[in-house]
C-alpha cells in the first residue's frame, strides 16, 4: 500500500506503482545518455526502461513511485520549491517542462555553466529510461514551456535519511558548500572518552562513527551504515574507496537501526586502524536500507552511490586540523585523482581558496587579516598563485558560485587556480603554509582545494589550520 | 496500411510515438494527438469502430495500458456516443489499477456522454469522480 504523501503545505500526492511490468530496454534516445547505477560492490546497472517510478517520481521522490499528475506536482512547486531565475541556476535545482499550460516533466539539472544556465539535465522519461540529456533535448510531449525552481523541503511521509555534507547542508539533493566537510563522521582515538577528536591516531585503534539524521516525518527502521577510508585526495572514484574491516563484534556495515522522524542516531562505530602513509586518509559513510535500486519496498533507495554531493544518504569527511604555533611552516602532500575512471582524458582545473575564521562568531572579522604564506605546488612543476582578495567589497553571504561561500563566519581571504591538469594519472601536490607571526590567537585559516571538471566540483580537501593560544 | 494493421499498431505500444515517456494519462494524450498512425486510425472514421470494439470485446482487460488508452482515445474522437457504449462493460475491470492511464480516458468518455464534469485543465480523476463514473453508468 503507498503510503500518504503530503506537500509542506500538506496537500496530498497520490503515488503508485503502475500495475504492468517494464517495457522492454530500449537504448538511450539520441542526443541522451543512459544513467547507471553503481552497486556498493561496484558492480553496475542500467537504469533503462521502469514503470515503477516516473520523472516526477525521480525529482521529488527518487525512485519510490510514480506521483499521478502534474497537478500535484504544481502543488509540490509550490509549497516545497521557490523559483530560481536562469542565470541563477545550480545542480539540484528542479527543471520543469509544461506543454499546453500542463506541466508534462520534471527533471533535476546536472551541471551549469559559468553564466548559471544549465547544460545538463538528468530525469527519467515516463516508463523509460532516466538519462543525462540538454535541457532541449527531449520528447516533444515534455513542451518547450520551461522553468526552474529550487527545493527547500522535502516531502511529508516517506523516510529521508541523510548524514551532512558541511555545517550548513540541509539535506536537500546537491550540496554545494565545501561537501568533504562533514561533520556527521566522528573519530575517537585512545584514550576513547566518546567525542570526536581533529584527526585519527595512527597504527592504533580508532573508532569511527556517523550521526545519521533522518528529516522526514516517520521513522526509518532497518537501516545501515558502512564506513570507507581513503588516501587523501581531491578526487576520489568509487574503487577508491576502501571499506573499513570488520572486527569482532563491531560489523561493517553497522546496523540495522531505526532512525526517528525528525531526529538522528549516532551509529554503532567500528574500529579502524589507519597506517602512517598518507599522512591523512578521508573518511566516508553511507546510510542505506538495502542496495537494490529496484526494490519498490525501500522507503529511501540509495540514488547516486558515491556520489556524495547528490545523494543525501553519503558523505565525506576530508579534512586535515592542524593545530599550529604563530610564524611555523607546515607542509601536507596529498594526491589528485581522477574521479572518472572511465574517461579516457581528464582535464581538470584546480581552485584554492584560503579563508578566516575568527571562531567564536560574535567576534566578527577583522579589518585587516594576517594573510599566511601559502605555496601550492603540483609535481609538474605548475604553482598556483595566490592572489589576497579585498576582503572589504567581497558578500558576506551566497555567491552565485558554488563554493567556497564565505559566510559570517568565514571570509576569503585569498585564491588562485591551474588549469588544464591532466590527470590521467594521480599527481602529488604538496602544500606549503606559513602562519603568521601575528596571526590572531584561536583564529581557523582553512585552505580548501577544489578540483573542477567541466565547471563542476567533483572533489575537494580542506586543511584548517587552528592557531595556538599560546 | 489496412485496418486491421493499423489496429495492430496501436496493440504494440512501443510504435506510439513517444507514448512510453507520458509520465501521466495528460501527456499520453499529447503523445496521441502527435502520432500518425493513432490520427491515421481516427481519420477512418466509423469504419474503424468495430474492429476496435472487437478488440476491446476480446482482449479488453490483457490489453496494455497504452494500448487501450488509445483505443479509448481514438473511439472518443470518431464518436463518443458508441465510445461509451463500447467501453462500459470494460471500465468497472480498468478503474481500479492503482495509476491506470486508461481509465483515465475511459471515464472522460463515459462521463462526457453522461453529462458529468470533465476538466479542461488535466486528463485526471480522484477516486470520488471514477466512483461516481461507475455509478452513472449503473
Amino acid at each position: 500500500m503507498p503510503p500518504v504523501i503530503t506537500t509542506a503545505a500538506g496537500r496530498p500526492i497520490t503515488v503508485n506503482h503502475y500495475p504492468f511490468p517494464d517495457p522492454a530496454p530500449q537504448p538511450a534516445p539520441s542526443g541522451t545518455t543512459l544513467c547507471k547505477y553503481t552497486h556498493l560492490d561496484l558492480t553496475e546497472v542500467e537504469l533503462n526502461c521502469s514503470s515503477r517510478y516516473n520523472c516526477w517520481g525521480f525529482t521529488f521522490i527518487p525512485r519510490r513511485y510514480r506521483i499521478n499528475t502534474g497537478t500535484e506536482v504544481d502543488w509540490v512547486l509550490e509549497d516545497n520549491c521557490s523559483p530560481v531565475a536562469d542565470g541563477s541556476l545550480q545542480p539540484g535545482d528542479v527543471i520543469r517542462y509544461r506543454y499546453n499550460g500542463i506541466t508534462t516533466h520534471t527533471g533535476r539539472i546536472w551541471e551549469v555553466d559559468a553564466m548559471g544556465h544549465a547544460t545538463i539535465v538528468r530525469s527519467k522519461w515516463g516508463s523509460g529510461g532516466e538519462y543525462l540529456h540538454p535541457p532541449q533535448i527531449v520528447p516533444s510531449i515534455y513542451g518547450t514551456d520551461v522553468a526552474c525552481f529550487r527545493q527547500h523541503a522535502p516531502l511529508n511521509g516517506v523516510a529521508d535519511l541523510w548524514i551532512a555534507d558541511s555545517v550548513t547542508d540541509d539535506g536537500e539533493q546537491c550540496s554545494h558548500r565545501p561537501w568533504w566537510t562533514s561533520p556527521d563522521i566522528m573519530v575517537d582515538s585512545p584514550p576513547y572518552d566518546g567525542s570526536g577528536d581533529l584527526n585519527p591516531q595512527f597504527s592504533v585503534v580508532n573508532r569511527v562513527w556517523a550521526r545519521i539524521r533522518n528529516r522526514a516525518n516517520c521513522n526509518a527502521d532497518n537501516v545501515f551504515v558502512k564506513y570507507y577510508w581513503a588516501d587523501p585526495s581531491a578526487g576520489l572514484a568509487p574503487a577508491d574507496w576502501h571499506p573499513i574491516p570488520s572486527t569482532l563484534g563491531h560489523s561493517n556495515p553497522a546496523g540495522p537501526f531505526s532512525v526517528p522522524a525528525f531526529g538522528y542516531v549516532n551509529a554503532p562505530y567500528v574500529e579502524w586502524t589507519p597506517s602512517a602513509a598518507p599522512a591523512h586518509q578521508c573518511l566516508l559513510a553511507i546510510t542505506y536500507i538495502n542496495d537494490d535500486p529496484a526494490d519498490p519496498d525501500n522507503p529511501d533507495p540509495l540514488v547516486y552511490v558515491f556520489d556524495v554531493p547528490w545523494d543525501n544518504n553519503i558523505a565525506q569527511r576530508n579534512v586535515h586540523i592542524i593545530p599550529a604555533k604563530k610564524g611555523s611552516k607546515y607542509s601536507i602532500r596529498i594526491a589528485l585523482k581522477n574521479p572518472f575512471p572511465y574517461l579516457k582524458r581528464y582535464v581538470a582545473e584546480i581552485q584554492l581558496d584560503m579563508t578566516h575564521s575568527a571562531q567564536l562568531p560574535i567576534l566578527g572579522p577583522e579589518l585587516s587579516i594576517r594573510i599566511p604564506q601559502l605555496t601550492f605546488s603540483i609535481a609538474n612543476g605548475k604553482t598556483v598563485e595566490i592572489q589576497n582578495v579585498d576582503t572589504r567589497v567581497l558578500p558576506l553571504t551566497g555567491r552565485k558560485v558554488a563554493f567556497p561561500v564565505t559566510t559570517l563566519h568565514e571570509t576569503l581571504i585569498a585564491s588562485g587556480k591551474i588549469s588544464d591538469i591532466s590527470l590521467d594519472k594521480s599527481q602529488e601536490v604538496a602544500l606549503d603554509i606559513t602562519v603568521p607571526k601575528d596571526a590572531r590567537p584561536g583564529s581557523i585559516y582553512y585552505i580548501h582545494i577544489t578540483q573542477k571538471n567541466r565547471n563542476q566540483i567533483c572533489g575537494g580537501y580542506t586543511v584548517a589550520v587552528m592557531v595556538n593560544r599560546d | 496500411m489496412n485496418l486491421k494493421e493499423r489496429i495492430e499498431v496501436i496493440k504494440q505500444p512501443e510504435k506510439i510515438k513517444n507514448a512510453f515517456y507520458a509520465n501521466s494519462a495528460a501527456v499520453l494524450g499529447f503523445a496521441f494527438d502527435e502520432d500518425p498512425d493513432v490520427q491515421a486510425l481516427i481519420a477512418v472514421g466509423e469504419e474503424a469502430i468495430p474492429l476496435i470494439e472487437q478488440e476491446i470485446r476480446e482482449n479488453g482487460a490483457d490489453l496494455h495500458e497504452i494500448s487501450l488508452s488509445c483505443f479509448a482515445y481514438v473511439l472518443s474522437k470518431i464518436n463518443v456516443h458508441k465510445a461509451a457504449k463500447i467501453l462500459s462493460p470494460l471500465f468497472p475491470k480498468i478503474v481500479d489499477r492503482p495509476g491506470s492511464f486508461a481509465a483515465m480516458f475511459m471515464a472522460r468518455t463515459l462521463r462526457t456522454e453522461k453529462n458529468l464534469p470533465v476538466s479542461s485543465r488535466e486528463l485526471f480523476f480522484t477516486p470520488e469522480q471514477l466512483r461516481e463514473t461507475l455509478r452513472s453508468i449503473g
